[in-house]
């Protein structure tokens, strides 16, 4: 964990630095190709990562541990992606917010559904009825 | 002295009922919507701007630069009360702002932030009264090569000078230039990175990228560590207790006026705008303020030159847009949109031609400035009760906010995976030291950097002679060089003093 971001970062940088070189060019007539800024900044960002690298490992730095609660947030996002196909993108904010306030806060089922409720009526109030944002409705609002 | 005559002529135009009432409402909306996460100055203008098509033109371009005002007004609030910027040039405001929400000091954040956009923003519209078709002019002399070593000294400065060791800030600056190079190659047209998604064709949206880095990733620290977020449900704020001290006045003024002064020619150039004048000016008011090691740990000095100069870049994009018919920003070429539609040709004999409209439309930013600080003080007790609300309500509201502002954004889904995955990799960034800014900055100024490096390679037939050739392109490397070297330098000479 504690490398991980200089790892990704000289990974990511070598395969940029290749792909500008091999597959777009750095060069074309009197000015630059497709692949001159992917090789500038993947040399740079390799380049900085390898001395950070070297750096943290001969100051022996430790990251702190990776905290698993970080992934509950990650989980209710993906579980709204997928609500948003059945019950519409604000359906599916309202039905996890509902879930997350009643177990993962321990709030009143009252309490909980009169937030949800305030948060559904002002976001849907604002975006979709004063901006127009047309929000995707899900296999129920198609039904309705 | 001709001009501030035309001006009060423009005053007996904008002081017109109907007018001042387009001002009244073009800043209060431009303010709430210029709050909502996703939607931005260039949105807000969009969406609005329907609203303006049965008024007379000026009327009509007077609530939408009020609206345009408000946004730039507005970005701040959800930048400083929930980490969330509402635009890109809010950025740097979340940085010092919500660091003092949560010392529980929202309200003078906010004062700060509201001061700040008043004193830059007239600072922007005096300069544009007296010299808006010369400094049209002088904008029109940063060629590409220019911008290149502009953009070249923004990012340095920021890479440079964020993060405790350098190295932290260069390394985030170039990860988001790397994924800015995602999508079609402004200059050949050709794909890159895509992987074959259609959704990636036109690259990734900042918007989503900038509520995921700090509204989502936020959230997500939200769980990991509860107690750094007691400042929530914490004590009562009124205007009187967020009023500034003199001593913080002293603080808020010469860095707003400064960046006031910078933030507006940013403005002027053309393809620059508010985000640049705001990072730019962020980073000279660490470098020169006498607080500047303190930035971004909570200090009014930092809303201030960030706030300053977004102010004074908006209305320094007025210059080009109604001298020159060139519109400085995205929102400006909106407000090109609304001035065409009208049938007014923007250009150097709109002053003359149109003179009502010009100096109406000048004279109404002088009200506007003053209606928008009015409205934004006003609501700052109302605002801060979001502060009252518990973390762990604020959470879920925060993350719907976050999938709503992300999806609004394009109307489209994809930009919520976008958003979750930018969250996530900012908490690792953020956990491991890497400050975000450099990254978001980077992001925004890539696709400028490489067309103006394209046609001034083109425009030199291939040399880059071209850079050290052009006095005020030579002038700004000769400051990026010196900004990279004078630390390395003063480390070598004195490095207990460099230390400190």
């Amino acid at each position: 964990m504690t490398y991980i971001v200089e790892i990704v970062s000289i990974i990511a940088g070598i395969a940029y630095m290749l792909t500008g070189i091999l597959r777009y060019g750095i060069w074309k007539g009197i000015s630059i190709g497709g692949g001159f800024m992917p090789l500038l900044c993947g040399g740079l960002v390799t380049l900085f990562s390898v001395l950070m690298l070297i750096s943290k490992i001969k100051k022996g730095e430790k990251a702190e541990k990776f905290d698993k609660k970080a992934l509950i947030p990650v989980g209710a996002m993906i579980a709204i992606l997928l609500c948003n196909y059945l019950v519409s993108l604000l359906g599916a904010c309202i039905v996890v917010a509902f879930l997350w306030l009643k177990f993962i806060e321990k709030y009143s089922v009252r309490k909980s559904l009169l937030v949800s409720v305030i948060m559904f009526a002002a976001v849907y109030g604002i975006f979709r009825l004063w901006l127009n944002v047309p929000f995707p409705e899900g296999l129920l609002g198609e039904l309705l | 002295m001709e001009n501030f005559a035309f001006l009060f002529q423009g005053f007996s135009v904008a002081l017109l009922p109907a007018n001042i009432l387009a001002a009244l409402a073009g800043a209060f909306m431009g303010i709430v919507v210029g709050a909502m996460p996703g939607i931005g100055s260039l949105a807000g203008c969009s969406l609005l701007l329907p609203l303006t098509f049965h008024m007379n033109p000026t009327t009509g371009i007077i609530m939408l630069a009020g609206i345009y005002y408000g946004n730039m007004y507005g970005g701040a609030f959800s930048a400083i009360l929930l980490n969330i910027p509402g635009d890109a040039p809010a950025v740097m405001t979340a940085l010092d702002g919500y660091a003092m929400t949560k010392k529980g000091k929202a309200g003078k954040a906010l004062f700060a932030a509201n001061f700040a956009s008043f004193l830059g923003g007239t600072i922007g519209i005096i300069i544009l009264t007296v010299l808006a078709p010369t400094l049209a002019k002088v904008g029109l002399k940063f060629g590409p090569a220019e911008m290149v070593s502009l953009l070249l000294l923004a990012f340095c400065s920021i890479g440079w000078m964020m993060g405790e060791d350098p190295k932290y800030g260069l390394i985030s600056t170039f990860l988001g230039a790397m994924l800015a190079l995602v999508g079609m190659d402004p200059v050949n047209g050709q794909l890159r990175f895509t992987g074959g998604n259609v959704n990636l064709y036109s690259g990734l949206t900042f918007i989503p990228i900038v509520i995921g880095m700090f509204g989502f990733s936020q959230v997500i620290e939200m769980m990991t560590n509860r107690a750094e977020f007691n400042f929530l449900g914490g004590e009562k704020l009124t205007i009187k207790g967020s009023l500034l001290t003199k001593e913080e006045i002293k603080g808020v003024a010469p860095n707003a006026v400064r960046s006031g002064l910078l933030g507006c020619f940013i403005g002027i150039l053309p393809g620059a705008g508010a985000t640049i004048a705001s990072f730019l000016c962020y980073m000279t008011g660490k470098k020169v303020s006498k607080r500047g090691k303190d930035f971004g740990t909570g200090v009014v000095q930092g809303i201030a030159c960030s706030e300053g100069a977004n102010n004074a870049a908006a209305a320094g994009a007025f210059a080009p847009l109604l001298s020159l018919g060139l519109p400085g920003s995205g929102t400006a070429a909106v407000l090109l949109g609304g001035l065409m539609m009208w049938g007014l040709q923007p250009g150097p004999r709109l002053f003359t031609e149109q003179a009502d409209f010009c100096w109406g439309l000048l004279a109404s930013m002088y009200i506007g400035n003053v209606i928008c600080i009015i409205i934004a003080i006003a609501v700052i007790p109302f605002l801060t009760k979001i502060l009252k609300v518990p973390a762990g309500i604020m959470a879920p509201i925060i993350m719907t906010l976050c999938v709503v502002g992300a999806y609004a954004a394009n109307n489209n889904i994809f930009d919520v995976y976008v958003m979750i995955i930018a969250g996530f990799v900012a908490y690792f960034l953020n956990k491991s030291k890497y400050p975000i800014a450099p990254l978001l900055l980077a992001f925004v100024l890539t696709s400028t950097l490489e067309t103006a490096l394209s046609q001034a390679f083109k425009i030199n037939g291939g040399s880059p002679s071209i850079f050290f050739t052009k006095p005020i392109s030579l002038g700004l490397l000769i400051a990026m060089l010196l900004l990279i070297l004078v630390p390395v330098i003063a480390k070598k000479v004195n490095p207990k003093k460099a230390a400190e």
